[in-house]
């Protein structure tokens, strides 16, 4: 029996839609069949764009039939996590304030996509305003495909965890101080952070001005910079964007690495404040291992520094966060998640010299990583110290020292969140863990808008494993 | 440290209303991160300003 047409990879998918060999109606129905016996359990998606997706699928292949130009993606899936504009589409930011606001233009990401032939096939969902929460969403909670009742990752859980069970091809998650990464690594997917103003926001509803970036996941490192190629670059809507030349992502993609430099950053794996897993220690020491088989230099460097990358990068967002929308905490504050409630309330009563000083480490942790970016090419490092946990509904805090725990924890992605630079997670090993089998992330990352290497070490990287191979149970 | 009464009297100054039962998470919340933010190494902080977070790049 041939696997179900939604099992192929987005690159697959794309050249088999091009090529004649399937149409893009098979393809999304495919994928529709898909989401209607995984979504019931799951709950990865807001809004499934069924009608509309047949619809522009139909489209698409007359545009086949009639030899029209065809883009990069098209014919192919994608699903946008709910923050990013959709016109005529609710975009709910999983709340219940924004439940009926329904844009009237796209996204620039969304409007790229749509030029790149893509097919939009539905809403994500996500944690409420893209708080680092995953039981806040109005929604209702995001299952992990790889383990009911575990974390999918926060805050693009619909995201991750609709990507991973083949529900859609390729997503687009939004990224503030780990949201594409943790998703991706908690799901088993490869998800890149781009650099700080390589992809247009405008049509963002943002969570925090200075580290927000929108970026794609998908099942291979490939799948993600196709995708990232077709939102990338800059944009007359969006300020911030960058006008340097977006160069080829997949022609970087070799498969040989014998001349990269990585560096293992030790505060992240053996430092005195890093707490592996053991099977993510493992993983890593495993990664050293393949880079050297490949024939890279790998060395352990040390920044002292990003033990404090998870107080900035965090108590900037929360600031910021709250700055967007001063208005929603002081009018509607019984309909935020309790959760979200505190948090916003918590931004914004942070003195403004804590903002400052976070504002300041942000700076001197920046120098000290582009210090030794200056001699190597990449820096990897754990996704997160541990695989999915369990979810917890149980609102708050208890004592301070957990408060601080969360900062301490938000280090491992708020490194490359307060550097502005490229960081994808890639999977690179399984923890057994209550009975599920449950995937981790490696991190490669690098200087802004070096997403070329990052793309190039973490494809040889997935090339030489078989971890991507893998798929959730019962998916 | 912010105590329960500083902290209502800062969210009135902000036009905040903290409902009772949010009190506690936000004073730990809060506290969670000026207790971080002092163990940063004051020494290194006072030797920079915040620079924009477009710089960077290959030529940076």
């Amino acid at each position: 029996m041939t696997n179900p047409l939604h099992r192929h990879t987005l690159t697959e998918s794309a050249h088999l839609v091009a090529q004649g060999a399937i149409s893009s109606t098979e393809l999304i129905q495919s994928y529709l069949d898909q989401i209607s016996r995984m979504n019931p359990t799951l709950n990865a998606f807001i809004t499934v764009l069924r009608d509309q997706a047949l619809q522009d699928a139909k489209s698409a292949d007359e545009a086949i039939k009639n030899n029209k130009p065809l883009g990069s993606l098209h014919g192919v899936p994608i699903a946008i996590k709910d923050q990013v504009h959709t016109a005529g589409i609710a975009t709910t930011s999983a709340s219940k304030i924004r439940s009926t606001f329904v844009p009237k233009k796209d996204a620039t990401v969304v409007e790229r996509l749509k030029n790149a032939g893509a097919i939009i096939i539905g809403k994500l969902n996500m944690t409420e305003f893209a708080m680092g929460d995953p039981v806040t969403s109005h929604y209702g909670i995001t299952h992990n495909p790889w383990g009911l009742g575990r974390d999918p990752g926060t805050s693009s859980t619909g995201a991750g965890s609709a990507t991973a069970a083949f529900m859609t091809a390729a997503s687009i998650g939004e990224d503030t101080g780990g949201s594409i990464r943790g998703p991706a690594a908690h799901c088993g997917l490869a998800g890149i952070r781009p650099s700080w103003g390589l992809v247009s926001r405008f049509g963002l509803d943002g969570a925090s001005w200075s580290l927000d970036t929108l970026g794609p996941l998908g099942r291979t490192v490939e799948d993600v910079a196709q995708v990232l190629q077709a939102i990338a670059g800059y944009d007359p809507l969006d300020p911030t964007t960058s006008t340097q030349i977006v160069p080829d992502y997949t022609s970087a993609m070799t498969g040989n690495i014998s001349e990269m430099r990585i560096a293992v950053l030790h505060e992240f794996v053996d430092g005195p404040r890093a707490k592996l897993h053991p099977a993510v220690r493992h993983s890593i020491e495993d990664a050293i291992r393949t880079f050297k088989s490949l024939g890279a230099v790998v060395d352990t460097i040390s920044i002292p520094n990003a033990n404090h990358a998870g107080t900035a990068s965090r108590t900037i967002s929360f600031v910021e966060r709250v700055s967007i929308h001063p208005e929603w905490i002081r009018e509607r504050p019984q309909d935020f998640h309790p959760n979200t409630r505190t948090a916003f309330l918590t931004g914004e009563l942070i003195p403004a010299q804590a903002y400052y000083k976070a504002q300041k480490m942000r700076d001197l942790i920046r120098s000290d990583v582009f210090a030794v970016l200056r001699n190597y090419d990449v820096i990897i490092m754990p996704t997160d110290e541990s695989p999915a946990g369990i979810m917890n509904p149980e609102p708050g805090f208890k004592t301070v020292e957990a408060a601080k725990e969360g900062l301490r924890k938000s280090m491992y992605r708020g490194l490359f969140s307060a550097v502005s630079g490229p960081a994808i997670s890639i999977p690179s090993g399984f923890a057994q863990e209550g009975g599920f089998n449950l995937p981790v992330g490696l991190q490669i990352a690098s200087m802004p808008f070096r997403e070329d290497l990052v793309f190039k070490c973490a494809h040889a990287f997935e090339q030489a494993t078989k971890w991507h191979q893998q798929d959730p149970p019962n998916c | 440290m912010l105590t329960s009464k500083d902290l209502l009297s800062l969210a009135k100054a902000a036009s905040l209303d903290i409902r009772p039962e949010d009190i506690e998470d936000v004073l730990l919340g809060i506290n969670g991160v000026l207790e971080a933010i002092e163990e940063l190494p004051t020494d290194q902080l006072a030797m920079i300003e915040p620079l924009s977070t477009t710089k960077g790049g290959k030529n940076d």
